[in-house]
């Protein structure tokens, strides 16, 4: 019988038309249908048929075979035109045996993915660029963070560093210590493996290479860079011994000045380097990249002898130290404390100030925790409104897609793949978008950098580096996982024949209209809490900036000049020095005053000095009162335009050899003098010394803010320079003639200077604009920030309402039409179409205004001249969000305004 | 058989179609040949499902999820694909249960098939 038997597989093929259907598939069908005529032969046979009869019978069976062919394409079409319409190959390749189900499935669905996001053009780059937003601000304000406040110290174990820093009810605001306290510490300190202090100079004069070079550098003791337990690269670093008094004297450079003025000699160590006219040894180099905070630009770091064991003042030292191994915090501060009633039983009047210890990195960085917290949380909100308004898009999608999604449940996708795959598209656009705001992160960070210099310490490479990386990836998945969910449970909910059998028009329906309504809501809530914190910053900064700083700042122009101790030893040298080159400067055309002083306003202030004045001796117990000291040259207020307020100015005649006297400010004057013109009382500058020199006041002037814009008025004492000239670094400052700018007098200063002593190098001039607008770095940088922040979410929050009113246009598109056609009043029309877009925008004010407290009170320490509540804050930004929800209504409202009634009903 | 009759219950038999094929693979997987067979005997020949609707069909309801096909090779015999009920198959079977009880009984309270 084998051998009688048909070759059905032949003949199926010879009967069956071609099915277009992928190879496998159509080989599958044949197989099939062989095995339907080979079971109904069989059956014939075994019914006792003849072979020949029993063919005709099972051929019967299948009867006409186009029919049969028709109707099998007819059933495999949907998986055909799905594939199509997926842009997928409708003849598949064929899967190996091996080939693993699991991942050709994701792979394909990868490629779904792609193609459909691709199609979808408009969608996929907002929905990415929103989450770019999210991510490049995450990232930047993360880099920040990283930079200011996770890297650690660049210093061995550096959790092991402390700052010691003495306060007082006076002053509570922990500061720098004195020679005395230093030596005390030194002296009876058991905790610690090395005690180091250490003051920065803007400016060193070298001498040795190509020309003269001013450098900046900090003096340090012995110990500085063994308690940092940082080596040299080359050479050493201080030895104990040469901090001794009569020791050589020695230097250690940055690596950044060895490989530039000096060429990258290896021979540079152990050859000499003329320092402020000095001879001194290199005796090493740093290796690049070190610093430290207080001297963040320093290329060159000498010894100084701290001795000045019998007064306890002035207080100028930064001091540091290294806990022993195995000696806690809470120990030191038990030692600190010991220490510090020693200090008070030797010097007979104590006071009432306290030393106290810090991490050394939080003395460095704890500043900028408040502004990087206000931005952390700035961009929590933004990545919030960026997830949402992706979510809101996503959803948008979602039913616009739904047909798609239902074809694909018609051909057999499972809930599983189907929700696979959304997610599948949701991550591919969120990768997208996470990669997009890496490299926008990436592109901004320089700039960002440039910019952040002077307002934040340690920044200093900023840079899109791992950590941030994965910050922003962890981010990407949290904010795919937000926004992948709903959708892909919609998508997964969506029941085919109801898709298919409408025509797909439940897009729009109720439940969807409001979650729409819900989304905006959120957005402009979080839209409206970043806009009310930008605005506290920039009403904040306008203030700063509105700060009378005391004096005309307009025409000035400032340039330190110092003078190398060698060459010019305390005394007549240096006042000549100064008489010279302003008798020059003064002659320069274009100049209409010019003066030296020490320090700048609006931020340069350079000493402090407890006072006491005559007849008014601080009680028992408590500490001076301390004063802002400067060191002036004669026409210091002229050139400044300072008024004179009782008195006289200081004069040229105010010299060594005639009575001591002092200018105080106006805040001296009535706040501690309580007298407007206290001319001839006596004050007493320094530690309080019963048989020491006093000083006369000559003069009262107005306050001038040395100590930064957001300084309460302090007392000022003004001093000669000729009387008291012991600080060697001076602002040479000159007034231009009206309508000159005064930057082009920066040349002629700078040689006039090498005129005077062509061993001096040059050094850059800034206008007081220019210090003035650096000294708001910090608050500017932070309201640049949150001001991008807001418009960025205002943006987004715009689209969200287009979104919706542009919905509400196509949704009542038909209604408008029959209103139009009864008479309906454009006015009618734009009420019903604007309607939810208003209420929503008032729901996300009315929640988003209270919340923006919880904003504002980060933003508390922030704000200089205005409260958390500013009124006019909570004013502005309602209206700036009416203005943005009419911009963003206006083309949608219009398009409701066209309806053509007649279409419309035609369409119907 | 009368031939007015006959189209008529081809009109019929085209709606249930889904019906017999789910109710027949419910109890066991089967193949192609056997559900058709099965139609044939069971209604006493009153019903047929012709390979040209049968296969197309069982292509349908498996590209839906209903039905789920396997090869199945026994020694010495050739390859079959044999049909099984998917969960949502199961779902629909009972749906499509309750939609022609419904309609039985609609036509029964109207028409008295019951009685005819």
């Amino acid at each position: 019988m084998p051998d009688s038997k048909p070759d059905w597989t032949r003949i199926v093929r010879q009967h069956l038309p071609p099915l277009d259907l992928p190879g496998r598939r159509e080989a599958e069908i044949v197989e099939e249908l062989t095995s339907e005529l080979d079971e109904a032969w069989r059956a014939a046979i075994a019914e006792g048929s003849e072979p020949d009869e029993a063919e005709r019978v099972a051929l019967a069976r299948i009867g006409d075979w186009h029919a049969l062919a028709r109707g099998i394409r007819d059933a495999e079409r949907p998986v055909r035109e799905g594939l199509a319409r997926l842009g997928l190959p409708t003849h598949l390749p064929e899967t190996g045996p091996m080939s693993n189900p699991f991942l050709t499935g994701i792979v394909q669905d990868l490629k779904i993915a792609a193609r459909a996001l691709r199609r979808e053009m408009s969608f996929s780059l907002s929905a990415a660029l929103v989450i770019a937003l999210g991510v490049a601000a995450a990232a930047l304000t993360f880099s920040v963070a990283s930079a200011v406040l996770l890297r650690p110290l660049p210093f061995h174990e550096p959790d092991r560093l402390l700052a010691i820093r003495l306060s007082s009810a006076q002053d509570p605001k922990p500061g720098p210590l004195c020679e005395a306290d230093y030596l005390a510490l030194r002296e009876l300190d058991r905790s610690f493996s090395e005690i180091a202090a250490s003051y920065s100079r803007r400016d060193f004069q070298l001498a040795g290479g190509a020309q003269p070079l001013r450098a900046g550098g900090a003096l340090v003791t012995a110990g500085f860079f063994r308690a940092l337990g940082v080596g040299a690269q080359r050479g050493r670093t201080f030895l104990p011994q040469e901090e001794k008094p009569g020791a050589a004297p020695v230097v250690v450079i940055s690596h950044r000045l060895w490989q530039g003025y000096l060429g990258g000699r290896p021979g540079a160590v152990g050859a000499p380097l003329s320092i402020d006219g000095k001879p001194y040894t290199v005796v090493g180099v740093l290796p690049p990249g070190f610093r430290f905070a207080s001297a963040e630009t320093a290329d060159v770091w000498v010894l100084f002898h701290p001795e000045r064991a019998e007064l306890r003042a002035p207080f100028y030292l930064g001091v540091f130290a290294r806990l022993k191994p195995g000696v806690g915090i809470a120990a030191a501060r038990a030692e600190i404390s010991r220490i510090e009633s020693e200090i008070k039983q030797r010097y007979p009047d104590p006071g009432d100030w306290k030393l106290g210890v810090a991490d050394l990195k939080e003395t460095i960085v704890g500043a900028s925790r408040a502004p990087l917290a206000l931005l952390a949380a700035a961009v929590a909100l933004l990545l919030g409104l960026a997830s949402v308004s992706v979510a809101n898009l996503l959803l948008a999608r979602g039913l616009a897609v739904e047909r798609e999604i239902a074809v694909r449940a018609a051909l057999g996708a499972g809930r599983g793949r189907l929700l696979r795959q959304r997610l599948i598209e949701t991550a591919l656009l969120v990768a997208a978008g996470g990669a997009l705001g890496l490299g926008l992160a990436a592109a901004v960070s320089p700039g960002l950098a440039r910019l952040s210099r002077g307002a934040l310490p340690e920044v200093h490479d900023l840079r899109v580096d791992w950590r941030v990386a994965l910050f922003a990836l962890a981010l990407i998945a949290l904010v795919a996982l937000a926004v992948g969910i709903a959708p892909a449970l919609r998508a997964a909910r969506t029941d085919a024949t109801i898709a298919l059998g409408d025509g797909g028009r439940t897009a729009g329906g109720r439940g969807h209209r409001r979650r729409h309504g819900l989304f905006v809501v959120c957005e402009v809530a979080l839209a409206t809490m970043l806009l009310v914190g930008a605005g506290l910053l920039m009403h904040s900064l306008v203030r700063l900036g509105r700060v009378d700083s005391g004096v005309s700042g307009e025409r000035l122009l400032a340039m330190a000049v110092a003078l190398p101790d060698g060459a010019y030893p305390e005394g007549p040298t240096r006042d000549a020095f100064w008489r010279r080159l302003l008798t020059r400067v003064r002659a320069v055309p274009g100049v209409e005053a010019a003066s030296c002083g020490m320090s700048l306003p609006p931020d340069l202030l350079i000493v402090t000095n407890p006072f006491t004045i005559e007849g008014q001796a601080a009680p028992p117990g408590q500490s001076p009162p301390l004063a802002e000291e400067l060191m002036v040259c004669p026409g210091f207020f002229e050139t400044l335009g300072v008024p004179l307020l009782a008195g006289r100015t200081l004069t040229p005649g105010d010299d060594g050899n005639a009575t001591s006297v002092v200018v105080v400010n106006r805040t001296m004057a009535e706040k501690f003098l309580r007298a407007p013109r206290p001319i001839g009382r006596r004050l007493q500058l320094g530690a309080p010394a019963p048989d020491g020199p006093w000083v006369t006041i000559v003069g009262v002037v107005g306050d001038v803010k040395y100590a930064g814009l957001d300084a309460a008025p302090a007392p000022t004492v003004y001093v000669p320079y000729a009387q008291e000239g012991w600080w060697s670094e001076l602002f040479l400052t000159v007034r231009a003639s009206p309508g000159l700018d005064p930057a082009t007098l920066a040349p002629a200063l700078a040689r006039i200077v090498a005129e005077v002593d062509p061993t001096l190098a040059p050094a850059p001039a800034k206008t007081l604009a220019e210090l003035r607008s650096d000294a708001v770095a910090g608050p500017r940088f932070r309201t640049l920030l949150l001001q991008a922040f807001a418009l960025g979410a205002l943006a987004v929050a715009m689209a969200g309402l287009y979104g919706l009113v542009a919905q509400e246009v196509l949704r009542r598109a038909r209604e408008i039409g029959v209103r139009r056609s009864v008479g309906a009043s454009g006015r009618d029309v734009l009420v019903a179409v604007l309607r939810p877009g208003a209420l929503a925008t008032l729901a996300g004010v009315l929640i988003g205004l209270p919340a923006s407290l919880l904003l504002a009170r980060l933003a508390k320490s922030l704000l200089f001249g205005i409260a958390p509540l500013d009124p006019l804050t909570y004013a502005t930004v309602p209206v700036a969000l009416a203005l943005a929800v009419a911009a963003a209504s206006i083309g949608p409202a219009l398009r409701a305004l066209r309806v053509d009634p007649a279409r419309v009903l035609r369409s119907e | 058989m009368a031939e007015t009759e006959d189209l008529n219950l081809a009109a019929m038999q085209k709606g249930s179609a889904t019906l017999l094929v789910l109710a027949l693979i419910e109890e066991r997987a089967r193949h192609g040949y056997e559900i058709s067979t099965l139609i044939a005997e069971r209604s006493g020949g009153r019903l047929q499902l012709q390979p040209a609707s049968l296969y197309p069909l069982l292509y349908r309801l498996e590209a839906q999820e209903l039905v789920a096909g396997r090869w199945v090779e026994k020694p010495g015999e050739r390859r079959r694909r044999f049909y099984r009920l998917t969960p949502r198959g199961r779902r629909a079977l009972e749906a499509h249960r309750r939609s022609w009880r419904e309609l039985f009984l609609a036509l029964d309270q109207v028409a008295q098939i019951g009685h005819a």
